[in-house]
């Protein structure tokens, strides 16, 4: 029996296990190496390239199947095997050197790898691993050698080194945990390994040398640390906190596929923000009740124009498809001020959140707001669409924006009189004039969304993107209780649903406390919705009255916080899904 | 040969999203097209090469000189300097 080991590394992804360990090593590559006469140097070159275009395929290929950062790293790697430095200083090696390509190659990539490995900036350390990379799969291809195959291994991965390209090489079911020694937290490999569901651990020096293939051990993600060859004791310890951990996470998928009610059986529809590129709506739409929140920023960011009126209809069939008829809330776009585009400049202005953004700057470049609006119009046959306008002051804005709607309708209409266009218009309530004068916006529009994040700055005049003055932004100050109160009743009186979309939604103290005000439609991050559920839960609906009333008579944001917290005492509210990179 | 200089506004530098977002910009265009840091070593790189660009290690408030040599030379440079400073979509 051999001692217990404690290695202290860092969280990548938290959870605690313990399992016996398999360790996964890369096989040296033998590297051939011999001259290569002029006349053959054309034909070790076309060697190269026909590797080079085999790697190229396999990554293309696999692109398809990825979403998200994956798919962004897979991209970055093609970049890197595209980089026109290295294959010129591979093709000179050839030409020059008398290099055979397998030695090109080697020299080059390892070159570029320790180039990256000798910079002081982290970022560019974590790239040379993504190099390395790319030089093992192409030598693996020119030598005809296969990577080692790990998918029947089961238990905690141990590693020295993992490259993003090892991840092919495990069944995902069979890998509980994942220890190495690797020590960039922000490398690709750690965002890849985290996508596992498991806890990770990186940093846990000399782990590689220590244990052996079936050696127990426990990984606490929340801790990092690695503990091998636990005692009897210790082992005891851990799997009680296994225990503890998974029924956490069991509970937290139950509450994720139900619906949110109250004790008492009020029903809450919670909403979920969306707003990136590739992400499974149908994960998405099965634990909420629909996009409170569609940002349509990215369209315009990801990409180096302007996104034609087909791009845009395809991201908008595509989430409003997804969500299978359940309301899809698209807000137009919200640019200017913080948010500028790549490929025009803005003016420039010495109060840019006091500008000309989002809804002005549309009403402003008519053109760009007319593409937006037939995309969405045209797309509007394929689910339950809510059209919303942000940075609404009053009717003017509301009543420009509807008169563009109509006209870009009819012009659809009269090009394709098939067209069936159904949608609602509504707006974001944002700005204190328009809180103030929520009865006649009500009456106009036919739905509204609070965005408490834009509405606590503009009513407590206070910059949210921080600034000298940030601890005077307080998102549970009385003043906002009372205008979101006094929002909720307006479009109450006119029957016409009121949701909130900003940050507090999100927050288990602060969907009780929008709750507490009258709110039944909460929209938020995915990783939030479990916790709201959860906690909304656990309350009656005369409690949270009794609570709307005690915040709305409070004096001070102190006084609405220690509201809160009595009222959350002894709830369970700890179960939103670890964001990545937290500890 | 053409050259302009500005400033890297948005946080990341020229890293990651932005590094490849102007590569693959520069790699639109015909002509050689480098990026120096107007610092006292003064490095330059090719900015139709990843690699490089990331390896000038280009942090946020560096002032850069965009420089383009090339029939398309013109086009080039006020398309990569507007992209350097829109700050990548990041601000």
């Amino acid at each position: 029996m051999q001692k217990e080991t404690v290695i202290n590394g860092i969280t990548i992804a938290p959870g605690v296990v313990i399992d016996e360990v398999f360790l996964f090593a890369h096989e040296e590559l033998e590297v051939p190496q011999y001259m290569v006469k002029a006349e053959e140097a054309e034909q070790e070159i076309t060697a190269y390239h026909s590797a080079l275009e085999r790697v190229m395929q396999e990554m293309t290929s696999s692109l398809a199947e990825l979403k998200g950062e994956e798919s962004e790293i897979m991209n970055a790697h093609i970049m890197i095997l595209n980089d026109s430095e290295i294959d010129s200083q591979i093709q000179d090696y050839i030409r020059m050197e008398q290099y055979n390509a397998a030695k090109a190659v080697d020299a080059a990539y390892r070159e570029f790898a320790e180039l990256m490995a000798s910079m002081d900036d982290p970022y560019l350390k974590q790239r040379s691993s993504d190099i390395q990379d790319i030089r093992l799969l192409l030598l693996e291809q020119l030598l005809h050698r296969k990577r080692k195959d790990f998918k029947r291994m089961r238990g905690i991965l141990g590693a020295n080194e993992l490259f993003p390209s090892d991840f092919k090489q495990l069944c995902r079911e069979a890998v509980t945990g994942i220890v190495t020694e690797q020590d960039e937290a922000t490398s690709h490999a750690a965002i890849i390994a985290r996508s596992f569901d498991v806890p990770v651990i990186f940093g846990a020096k000399g782990i590689s040398a220590m244990v052996q293939n079936g050696d127990l051990a426990a990984l606490d993600g929340n801790q990092g640390t690695a503990i091998l060859n636990p005692t009897a004791g210790t082992a005891a310890k851990y799997r009680n906190l296994q225990d503890a951990d998974r029924k956490k996470k069991e509970i937290r998928n139950v509450y994720l596929r139900r619906n949110c009610q109250t004790k008492d059986g009020a029903k809450f529809a919670i909403e979920v923000n969306e707003g990136t590129m590739d992400v499974n709506y149908t994960d998405d739409c099965a634990c909420s009740d629909g996009v409170g929140l569609f940002r349509t920023e990215f369209l315009y960011m990801e990409s180096a124009r302007l996104p034609d009126e087909e791009t845009q209809f395809s991201a908008y069939r595509e989430v409003l498809q997804g969500f299978r008829g359940k309301p899809v809330i698209i807000r137009t776009l919200d640019i200017g001020a913080d948010k500028q585009l790549p490929y025009f400049s803005l003016p420039e202005e010495a109060n840019p959140a006091l500008g000309k953004r989002a809804i002005r700057y549309c009403l402003s470049n008519k053109e760009l707001f007319r593409t937006q609006l037939r995309a969405l119009l045209r797309a509007s046959a394929y689910g339950d669409l809510w059209i919303m306008f942000p940075m609404i002051s009053g009717v003017e804005d509301y009543r420009a924006a509807k008169k563009t709607v109509i006209a870009v309708q009819e012009e659809l209409q009269r090009e394709v009189p098939e067209l069936q266009c159904r949608f609602k218009l509504g707006i974001m309530v944002e700005i204190p004039s328009a809180a103030m004068m929520a009865d006649t916006l009500a009456h106009e529009v036919d739905f509204a969304s609070i965005g408490t994040n834009d509405l606590t700055q503009y009513l407590e005049a206070v910059d949210r993107v921080g600034g000298s003055a940030g601890d005077y932004y307080r998102p549970f100050h009385p003043a906002l209780m009372r205008m979101v109160h006094q929002v909720v009743q307006a479009f109450a009186r006119e029957r016409k649903p009121v949701g909130v979309c900003g940050e507090l939604a999100g927050k288990p103290d602060g969907a009780v406390a929008l709750a507490s005000l009258g709110i039944r439609q909460l929209s938020m991050d995915r990783t939030s919705i479990a916790g709201v559920k959860c906690t909304i839960a656990q309350f009656e609906t005369s409690e949270l009255q009794a609570l709307g009333d005690r915040l709305l008579q409070a004096s001070s944001e102190e006084e609405v916080r220690s509201e809160l917290e009595a009222a959350m005492a002894k709830k369970r509210t700890d179960l939103r899904m670890p964001i990545k990179g937290e500890r | 040969m053409i050259s302009c200089e500005t400033k890297v506004i948005n946080q990341t530098g020229l890293h990651a999203r932005p590094a490849a977002m102007l590569c693959s910009e520069a790699n639109k265009f015909k002509c050689d097209i480098k990026i120096k840091k107007l610092d006292e070593k003064g490095m330059t790189a090719n900015a139709k090469s990843i690699i490089r660009i990331l390896s000038l290690g280009v942090s946020m408030g560096t002032d850069v000189s965009v420089i383009a040599d090339g029939e398309d030379e013109e086009a080039a440079v006020k398309h990569i300097v507007a992209l350097i400073q829109s700050g990548f979509g990041e601000i």
